[in-house]
């Protein structure tokens, strides 16, 4: 039987990620990796990133940190050749950090000069610097114009046609019912819709990870989605029980906060942290998890304007004019998810794919899907409320991924067949990712 | 009675709205403006936003009152260069009439990559627009709480950031200055900040209040939580005047609260402000945005200003709807 890894985090709003794995240990005490990892989740909530934004900059930094340190995953089109340098840690902080100004065009100075003094009397710092930078610009010369650049404008040019038929996304309000949530502009455009159509990391041709077609809207399986988030999605929906409320909100990682891959990167952290594991081991884990969010990011997104799906907030509003009158689905114009939704198309669920292909690489790489983990929510910051004093529970990897996307279907934002096709996408692209490129 | 006709009328918007939320237009028949405004090119994207607001404002109980057309464009274009630098450039305009008619526009050009950005052109707001209080929602927000005597339209404008720091610089044609910096971080469920300005601005002609030289420093400070935003401002400038040839040590404080859901944004902002004749001028103002659809907002604001020479406070009541691609 695979060993059971156990873990807890503890508290949730401080300024470090790390007291939530210790309270009792400093942040400096904890190995460079988590660090790293720390200081750019931070950055993540502090400069209030997309998850796309984030997924792309993880990869990017974790990869050239995990190159640094003499790591060679086998990605097409990636041009480095690994030198004899003993794994150190500060080539490994400076390839981090210099990959991840590039990602995110700001500069993260102040942090690597702190987390650098640990290494002021290292043997070959100048040598362990320049492997570090190398491997940033390897790293950098690969992923610049991959497409995502210009796809960062909410207005862009015909990548996806526009559906035409009454299943079409529309922006939406968001019209949402819990207390004390986050502020969001209304009716915003589509979030990033060139975002899929950029370069892929590991998993080849996007067109291969294609969601099958939406269930058509005459379709009785369409009435019961239709009649299920209805009903469970609901502000005030009279089915949905607490605790359903209660993953709604601890997996909404909305605006502002550490977002769906961020929330990820926490829970791997306090995975690693169980692990004796040594920094090339600890790099690749990290690199292997931050490449599959990335892909997670570009092929959720392809599918999501691919097919341009409505969310129910539109459905259920407007069902009338929509749809042909029915007593199945019935037109509720007062309708309000329980969270907000948010703004870009349905299908498939961004948060289903990006837990399924985070848990799926994290089970491959520790062989394991048995788990025992207890957490706090990642920030408090927009559900301050409802989110103080709560903690979570798992078994297994797979049950965070199922729990993470069902909490969409709770939260009302996104139809049954969002989550599944969403789950199982994320877990065949964890599957590629490790077998193409950390298999040796 | 009028500013009675007003509130009903501004209680009705948001009444109708909450018992028919339907009555806000099927979103349906907006769907052209989803449709991309934008015109992508091997490595980069040229883009086009544009603002229409049609406004009618009140001023002091009905003496005066203005029908105004507004027309704002925005043309740009971004691309990555080879080493992942970003450059681009931008053109504005902004076209409004009703009492008479006026034409304004903007140009520059950026460069940006890890190491800050550098903008040249007309930068002149560029910096208050960032290191300053949240801009109102709805329309006659004071957000004028900034030095006298502002830059000169043409300028460099350089800005360093970190996730947690920011710190800008602007310098205009005449070597005029202004620097700012900008803290913010979150702690448990509360998202804070501060920002410092400071200037040093002359001019030998005077602008249109007779000032002819500035030094001050602004101190502010920022509050978010859930829905719920709040910021004030501390500022303290030195001016001299071309009339007097004397100079004024004015402090001026202000302060903003900010509400939104849903659909609905509110924002109620104040500032108390010193004069060179002593005096103390006070503004109030309460916004509010109502979103309708994509891009399309009704918006109406109330203003009051009083100072101790006038009798009455000045009121100016406002509505419009307004139109954003």
């Amino acid at each position: 039987m695979a060993p059971l890894i156990s873990g807890c985090i503890r508290s949730a709003g401080q300024q470090s990620y790390l007291t939530q794995l210790e309270s009792k240990k400093e942040p400096t005490d904890f190995p460079i990796v988590f660090q790293c990892n720390d200081t750019m989740l931070q950055g993540t909530r502090n400069l209030s990133l997309s998850p796309l934004e984030a997924s792309r900059g993880y990869a990017m930094a974790h990869l050239a940190g995990y190159l640094a340190v003499g790591g060679q995953p086998i990605l097409p089109g990636l041009s480095w050749s690994r030198s004899s340098f003993s794994p150190s840690g500060l080539a490994y902080l400076t390839a981090f950090f210099d990959a991840l100004e590039e990602a995110w065009s700001t500069s993260f100075a102040p942090d690597k000069r702190r987390l650098a003094q640990r290494y002021h009397d290292a043997p070959q710092r100048t040598e362990a610097i320049i492997q570090g930078q190398k491997a940033a610009r390897a790293v950098t010369r690969w992923r610049t114009r991959d497409g995502a650049e210009p796809a960062r404008s909410r207005i862009y040019p015909d990548r996806y046609p526009k559906r035409d038929d009454v299943l079409s996304w529309k922006p939406t309000a968001p019209f949402y019912g819990a207390s004390s949530g986050p502020d969001i502009n209304a009716f915003q455009r589509g979030l990033l819709p060139g975002w899929g159509a950029q370069d892929t990391w590991a998993i080849g041709s996007v067109s291969r990870f294609e969601a099958a077609p939406f269930p058509d809207h005459e379709s009785p399986e369409f009435a019961r989605q239709f009649e299920k988030v209805q009903l469970i999605g609901g502000a005030n929906s009279p089915v949905r029980t607490e605790e359903q409320s209660e993953v709604a909100l601890f997996w909404e990682d909305g605006p502002g906060g550490v977002t769906a891959p961020g929330h990820f990167q926490l829970l791997a952290l306090e995975l690693c942290h169980k692990q004796s594991w040594t920094l090339l081991q600890q790099a690749r884990f990290f690199c292997a998890l931050s490449i599959a969010q990335a892909d997670a990011a570009i092929a959720s997104w392809h599918n999501k304007f691919h097919h341009d799906i409505l969310r129910p907030e539109t459905a259920i509003r407007y069902a009338n004019t929509r749809f042909r009158p029915s007593s199945s689905m019935p037109e509720d114009s007062s309708w309000h998810s329980y969270i907000p939704t948010p703004a870009f198309p349905s299908y498939v669920s961004g948060h289903s794919v990006f837990g399924a292909a985070s848990a799926g690489v994290m089970r491959l790489l520790l062989g394991s899907d048995r788990i025992r983990l207890t957490a706090v929510p990642a920030d408090l910051v927009n559900w301050p409320m409802q989110l103080k004093n709560v903690s979570r529970s798992w078994n297994s990897l797979t049950a965070i991924a199922e729990e993470n996307g069902a909490s969409r279907e709770y939260g009302g934002v996104h139809w049954e067949e969002d989550n599944q096709n969403g789950l199982q996408l994320g877990f065949a692209i964890a599957d590629t990712v490790v077998k193409n490129s950390f298999s040796s | 009675m009028r500013f009675q006709n007003f509130l009903t009328g501004l209680i009705a918007i948001v009444a109708l709205s909450q018992s028919y939320p339907s009555f806000a237009q099927n979103a349906d028949q907006l769907s052209f403006v989803e449709k991309p405004v934008a015109i992508a090119t091997e490595n980069g994207t040229f883009l086009l936003n544009a603002l229409v607001d049609w406004q009618y404002r009140s001023e002091n109980n009905n003496l005066a009152r203005f029908d105004t057309r507004r027309l704002i464009g925005k043309v740009s274009y971004s691309q990555q260069l080879e080493n992942d630098w970003d450059v681009g450039a931008s053109y504005e305009g902004d076209y409004m009439s009703g009492s008479g008619e006026n034409y304004f526009d903007e140009f520059r050009v950026f460069i940006k990559d890890q190491w800050g950005s550098v903008s040249a052109g007309e930068i002149a707001t560029e910096l208050f627009d960032k290191a300053g209080r949240r801009r109102s929602v709805g329309l006659l927000g004071i957000d004028n709480d900034s030095f006298l005597l502002p830059l000169e339209t043409w300028g460099i404008h350089y800005e360093w950031s970190s996730p947690k720091l920011s710190l800008l610089a602007s310098i205009d044609e005449s070597a005029n200055t202004e620097l700012g910096f900008l803290h913010h971080r979150v702690s448990g469920g509360y998202r804070l900040g501060w920002f410092l300005r400071a200037n040093h601005t002359e001019d030998p002609q005077g602008n249109a209040q007779g000032v002819n030289a500035s030094e001050g420093v602004a101190l502010g400070s920022q509050l978010e939580r859930g829905r719920w935003s709040a910021d004030a401002q501390w500022m303290l400038e030195e001016i001299d005047t071309v009339d007097s040839n004397q100079t004024f040590s004015l402090t001026t404080f202000s302060m903003g609260l900010h509400y939104r859901f849903n659909r609905f944004g509110w924002s109620f902002t104040g500032i108390s402000r010193e004069n060179v004749l002593n005096n103390t001028e006070r503004f109030v103002s309460l916004g509010l945005r109502m979103d309708v659809a994509r891009g399309l907002s009704l918006n109406a604001g109330i203003r009051s200003e009083s100072t101790k020479l006038m009798d009455e406070a000045f009121r100016t009541y406002a509505l419009s709807i307004r139109y954003e691609i």
